[in-house]
């Protein structure tokens, strides 16, 4: 402020094209405008219309019925805005505590699958051979369809004939329950995510560590910085975008989470695998309760927003 | 000194993740052509012995019964490739023009319905199946393959893909070829198609493999059998299992491990230079 400019070059102005103001449709960048005004909806109309009718029409339903009485949203008549169900989902434990198991399941399974895919992307570009064999192998959960992976997992993990038990045993540990048990079926259920998603999300991560240039690791090296401190302060903000992505992706498909507990657990033992998703496809699949199940899409709808926006928030700072 | 070191670190922490990759599948596969005689198709695992990793008993028992007759696993197959080859197509299609669109023309409302394109693709499918049910109620398309195939043809990020895509493309070309007389129509074709190739087979990849994948929608609007798709027959296959019908259900799950592998893995470089080019440049 004590340092007033008095004079400024005269900045040279980019385009001399006076921006369009009249609205009507052109070529991009300031292009001739159309021929057939209408030929740009028309191109859009296809994806428009499925959007509107199969994503944002079911969005609107789902808050539509959420608001309506139990018995009402049942027969399909909408009469009057209630909060019922939304005071039900709160105030009944059985759903508070899908609600915390949920969480649980999604802020581990982001957390885990990251330092997994970091870990092996920083491997992979320090092995000096090797790395597209290894990647090869990365590649193949890709295409692995989540039932298949249920099954494959619950052979394994079967407490009597499953073969991580058969090892255990082997070596002395005593059999385990696993998905049979109360205190370790979240756990399977988290184990198995991990397995099917961190070879993505490694070659998401291998692809960027790949387009930074070598010469900032270098010199740190000179400057004789450790691995560990090199990590803390080049890789780790150097990867923020891709982190950011990651973890938004991955929070909001750990909250939706339904598979496992549908093929696997059946929300148990007890209430330990009762995610809100499955808790709201048996509401509608097998209580008819439409009222109950949308409110509980709307609550997590909700709560993936305010998680995308915190994580959006906290990881943007300064460079934006 | 320390570089061999942090070799032999990298190169460790890599066979163990390959490992615990390679061995449950390579066990899932040798176990599902094993014969139950003898002590069921679980007898080496547990306790473990090695053995359980070598096919010494070649048996199809459970790959014939998964075809055999009454079984709903060959009609499944077949819906599941008839949902799969409509959306591919008619999915890469509409994004792509979805896509080209914005990237090519300004328009009235472009700004507003590009934000609300990546609003729906921040909204996970899964979250709204339970009220596409109703939407198909109202339509009257339960239990037909149509709701399987409708809600995921439109995808905003492959739109959002494309048009990135095409944005990067030289204005000079469509000059060029407007000032030789070419239509809109010969320029798509001649242009812009050819050049995004590759983000056509990651198109066709990512609407594949989201179909071959799906199981939730499948469950949610389909009921009869003969509609079911094979996930969904897998599914069912896996809730009745006893001991002994575990042979059919490994057997459906390499089936279902194996057929994308050979159908995408030729195509694999292109799908994860474009993928992952979209993803990391923000």
């Amino acid at each position: 402020m004590a340092n007033p400019v008095v004079t400024r070059p005269p900045t040279k102005v980019r385009s001399t094209k006076v921006p369009t103001s009249d609205g009507a449709a052109r070529l991009s960048g300031n292009g001739p405008k159309l021929r057939f005004q209408g030929t740009p909806y028309l191109l859009i109309l296809p994806v428009g219309l499925f959007l509107a009718v199969f994503t944002l029409l079911p969005f609107l339903w789902a808050v539509l019925i959420s608001l309506q009485p139990p018995l009402q949203a049942s027969s399909g008549a909408i009469s009057t805005v209630t909060f019922a169900n939304f005071v039900h989902i709160f105030t009944d434990p059985g759903t508070i505590n899908s609600l915390i198991v949920t969480i649980v399941y999604a802020a581990a399974t982001t957390i885990l699958i990251i330092a997994v895919s970091v870990a092996t992307a920083i491997a992979l570009k320090t092995v000096t051979r090797g790395s597209g064999i290894y990647q090869l192998v990365l590649i193949i959960p890709l295409t692995l369809a989540p039932p298949v992976v249920v099954i494959l997992w619950q052979a394994l993990f079967d407490p009597s004939s499953g073969a991580v038990n058969g090892v255990l045993t082997q070596v002395g540990i005593p059999r385990q329950g696993f998905y049979e048990s109360t205190s370790q079926a979240l756990l399977v259920l988290i184990f198995m995510a991990v397995w099917s998603n961190s070879g993505f999300w490694t070659l998401v991560f291998l692809s960027n560590l790949r387009t930074f240039s070598t010469e900032v690791f270098e010199a740190a090296a000179v400057d004789g910085s450790g691995p560990i401190r090199t990590f803390v302060s080049i890789t780790f903000p150097l990867l923020r975008r891709t982190l950011l992505l990651a973890s938004v992706v991955l929070s909001t498909a750990g909250l939706v989470v339904f598979i496992p507990a549908q093929l696997l657990t059946q929300g148990g033992p007890g209430d330990a695998t009762n995610f809100l998703m499955y808790q709201a496809a048996q509401d509608i699949l097998r209580f008819g309760q439409p009222g109950n199940a949308n409110a509980i899409v709307v609550v997590l709808l909700a709560l993936i927003g305010i998680v995308a926006a915190v994580q959006f928030r906290l990881m943007r700072s300064d460079d934006a | 000194m320390r570089r061999r070191s942090t070799q032999a670190v990298a190169h460790s922490w890599l066979v163990l993740v390959v490992l615990i990759y390679l061995v449950p599948i390579v066990l899932m596969i040798v176990t599902s052509f094993r014969s139950p005689a003898g002590g069921g198709v679980f007898r080496d695992w547990s306790p473990f012995s090695f053995i359980a990793f070598i096919p010494y008993d070649p048996d199809f028992e459970g790959y014939r019964q998964l075809f055999a007759e009454g079984s709903v696993f060959p009609q499944a197959m077949l819906n599941t490739l008839i949902v799969c080859a409509i959306t591919l197509f008619v999915g890469t299609i509409v994004n792509m023009l979805a896509g080209f669109t914005f990237a090519y023309f300004d328009f009235r409302g472009s700004g507003v319905m590009f934000a609300l394109l990546l609003i729906t693709f921040m909204v996970p499918f899964e979250a709204i199946v339970i009220p596409i049910l109703s939407i198909m109620q109202g339509l009257n398309l339960v239990d037909t393959l149509a709701a399987v195939i409708l809600p995921t043809i439109a995808n905003g990020f492959l739109v959002f893909m494309f048009r990135q895509f095409y944005r990067g493309i030289p204005r000079d070309l469509r000059e060029a070829a407007m000032i030789d007389g070419a239509s809109l129509f010969t320029i798509i074709m001649r242009i812009y198609l050819p050049l995004s190739r590759p983000l056509m087979v990651t198109s066709a990849i990512v609407l594949f493999i989201s179909q071959w994948q799906a199981l939730f929608l499948p469950l949610v609007v389909l009921r009869s059998p003969d509609n079911w798709v094979l996930q969904l027959a897998l599914a069912s296959l896996q809730g009745t299992i006893q001991l002994p019908s575990w042979g059919p259900v490994l057997a459906a799950a390499v089936i279902l491990l194996i057929i994308p592998l050979i159908l995408v893995a030729p195509f694999m470089r292109y799908f994860k230079l474009s993928l992952l080019d979209g993803s990391t440049r923000g």
